[in-house]
């Protein structure tokens, strides 16, 4: 019996033009023994060749891990399917790409990051930022070489990107020219644009600023003309944004998101019927939860109470959880305030069976210092909680989520004052900042497009707070006022401050794609 | 002029006929579907013009700008099948896997086509004779059954079909049926000894 099932396999991987260790073929040929059915048997193994062949092999020759791991991914395939719905993203583990300009392509990297990372890192995280607008602007249309045979469009300007050394070697003036590169003050008071080839000197006196909030180390497009090395700006633009399916026209249905599955979630058919049929799914953002004090938990109870008919597919709760920072009973203090938080919700089983909660840290939560990424908050506070709660989620900040085919970034920092300080003009208009931010966010790709003295981020993790190419859902907690705006096919939102403001927050419906303020009034 | 990009394509293929893979160039490919495009919006708004107003004077262009589009339709599609016949070539010569360096250089639909075609090929080789019959096999009338060989590096157990394990450890040397190391050999694990 075995001697044939032993025949049999390795007739067939022989002919599939692979090969077996021999403790391999007798592991595989006592897993097959136990099926009795031939025609069953034959299925079995034919299904184990496949997935034997979608491991990443280096050579013909199957060695023991691969076959055992192909055997796993076998038996569990159907389960894995179902999970794939949901998933959160810790910022630490979503995949890191690298874009390779000769190929064209980005690859993936496989090397371990290091949260210290050497000083290589700090010039790569300017170098990569850099190369990844840099493929996006020279792929825009306003900078591609015309189509022969098109009618030319008079309107239709069509402009050359240069690099920055381009104009260092030239001794001649040089009018109307467009570099991109990063604006950086090299030297107090004088700014200057750098980009991998040098770095040029520039004259802001007579800049026109488009939309947008310009601070250092952003990337900007400047165009003007150049003078006895000064780079004289006529006008500063970001580099243009592009939605998120032009990117993945280029660039496939490669998974830049990260999650369980290998190909992006937006080309699953299976998902979007899911996302289609699931009328009632429903997200609910709420930031700045100051879980010490009574009124915010009173508050919190009326939400709870509101949504116990019909439980939403995630709470999204973002610090800071407590209203005070630091001091020697913080620790305490958060751990009885969620305590207080999970006693609650025992009174609403429907919303514990039903829903997730998603906590993601706020700047003044427990843990290392205001570094993004930030870790999760300490197991030591959560471990009971999560007990209790079983569903509870305590991520990163920021964190990425998919629901079905769409992605969801969050962000807990307040930002947007933030940029507002450091940008090198201030826009005249200050009613219209949540545009300009949101336009520098979109644009740069990136969520915290600050110096790195101002925001500081952990070099070797700079990927994580990359929005490229653009999610679905942009959810900034943010204590500015809220706001909706749509930018590039790609939302984005900021919930406000529950605790500290009217108890606002947002409803998010993945179906319809829409956003809902909503508010807790005053009984 | 017209076609230019797609003559690049079809040069770039030309200068690989050695048989080795280079990247697919995604570009260039793209470059010749807009230009193609482009041809087709204007034949199609002449046409609607001549239509509507009754020029006739438009044709030859039409004409010159259709035969432009079929030709670059011939070359994209020459660029794509002999990008296939090389790839059909390397599954008879290395086996189901593919080196990663030309793993690397294929599209993805490329990629995904060798894997059908590897399904299919290997399923209709089973399905000859009893057992199955290794094609790929003896792709020249071998002189004889068994072969010395040499081993090049340290591989580790092997199997034989009749159940003997050899160690294959390296500059070991010894006396196997051809049809048993063949495979090996294409994957310089083994040396054929000649002499």
């Amino acid at each position: 019996m075995s001697a044939k099932i032993k025949s049999n396999v390795n007739s067939a991987f022989k002919m599939n033009g692979l090969s077996l260790r021999s403790d391999a073929i007798k592991y595989l040929v006592e897993a097959l023994g136990s099926v009795a059915d031939i025609q069953e048997r034959e299925q079995c193994l034919e299904r184990i060749i496949e997935t034997v062949q979608k491991q990443p092999l280096t050579s013909s020759l199957v060695s023991m891990e691969i076959l055992k791991a192909a055997i796993d991914e076998c038996n569990e395939g159907e389960e894995q399917e179902n999970e794939r719905a949901f998933a959160v993203i810790d910022a630490f583990t979503v995949p890191r790409f690298t874009y390779n300009q000769d190929r064209k392509k980005f690859l993936k990297n496989n090397s371990v990051p290091c949260l210290h990372a050497g000083a290589q890192a700090k010039a790569d995280l300017f170098l990569e930022r850099y190369t990844l607008l840099q493929q996006r602007t020279a792929r825009h249309s306003l900078f591609t070489p015309p189509v022969p045979g098109t009618a030319t469009d008079n309107n239709a300007r069509k402009f050359q990107l240069k690099p920055v050394e381009f104009l260092l070697g030239s001794t001649a003036k040089l009018g109307e020219i467009i570099v991109l590169g990063m604006l950086t003050q090299l030297k107090e008071g004088k700014f200057f644009l750098e980009d991998p080839t040098g770095a040029v000197q520039l004259d802001l006196s007579k800049a026109q600023f488009h939309t947008g909030l310009f601070t250092e180390n952003c990337f900007v497009l400047a165009e003007g003309w150049y003078e006895d090395q000064v780079f004289h700006i006529t006008a500063f633009g970001f580099p243009p944004s592009e939605p998120a399916e032009a990117t993945r026209a280029y660039f496939g249905s490669l998974n830049f998101f990260g999650g369980p599955s290998p190909t992006c979630a937006k080309s699953s058919e299976k998902l979007l019927t899911i996302e289609k049929d699931n009328e009632e799914a429903m997200f609910v953002f709420v930031s700045d939860i100051w879980l010490d004090q009574l009124r915010v938990r009173e508050k919190l109870n009326t939400l709870f109470t509101g949504y116990s008919e019909m439980p939403p597919t995630c709470f999204v709760f973002c610090g800071n959880f407590t209203s005070k920072p630091y001091g020697s009973n913080h620790v305490k203090t958060l751990r009885e305030s969620l305590q207080a938080l999970s006693d609650m919700l025992q009174e609403y089983p429907t919303l514990l069976q039903r829903s997730r909660f998603i906590f993601v840290p706020g700047p003044q939560d427990p843990g290392p210092a205001a570094i993004l990424p930030r870790p999760p908050i300490p197991d030591v506070i959560t471990e009971e909680f999560c007990r209790r709660v079983p569903s509870a989620i305590f991520t990163t900040n920021p964190c990425r989520m998919q629901y079905c085919t769409q992605e969801i970034v969050v962000f807990r920092e307040d930002i947007v004052m933030k940029m507002c300080r450091n940008c090198i003009r201030f826009p005249d208009n200050s009613a219209e900042i949540p545009n300009h931010f949101v336009k520098t966010v979109v644009c740069q790709s990136h969520l915290c497009p600050l110096p790195l003295h101002a925001s500081p981020i952990y070099w070797a993790y700079d990927n994580a707070m990359r929005l490229y190419p653009l999610p679905d859902l942009v959810v900034f907690g943010d204590k500015y006022d809220p706001f909706t705006i749509n930018n590039a096919n790609c939302k984005c939102t900021n919930t406000g401050s529950f605790s500290k403001s009217g108890f606002g927050f947002k409803v998010y419906y993945p179906q319809t794609k829409e956003i809902e303020d909503s508010k807790i009034e005053d009984e | 002029m017209f076609g230019e990009k797609v003559l690049e394509l079809v040069q770039e293929l030309q200068r690989s006929r050695d048989g080795t893979m280079l990247p697919f160039n995604e570009d260039g490919v793209r470059k010749v579907l807009e230009e193609m495009k482009a041809l087709y919006d204007q034949n199609q708004a002449d046409v609607v013009s001549t239509r509507e107003e009754g020029q006739s004077g438009l044709f030859s262009g039409v004409q010159l700008r259709h035969t432009c589009l079929e030709r670059n339709q011939r070359c994209l599609l020459a660029y794509l099948h002999n990008r296939l016949a090389i790839i059909r070539n390397m599954r008879w010569e290395f086996g189901s896997v593919l080196p990663a360096d030309v793993k690397q250089n294929l599209s993805d639909q490329e990629f995904q086509w060798f894997t059908k075609y590897n399904k299919s090929l290997a399923s209709y080789m089973r399905s000859l004779g009893t057992g199955g019959l290794d094609l790929t096999q003896d792709r020249k009338p071998p002189k004889s059954l068994y072969i010395e060989v040499r081993c090049l590096v340290d591989h580790g157990e092997f199997e034989t079909e009749d159940g003997t394990i050899i160690v294959l450890k390296k500059n070991s040397q010894h006396f196997l049926q051809r049809s048993q190391c063949e495979h090996l050999i294409r994957q310089g694990v083994l040396e054929h000894i000649l002499s």
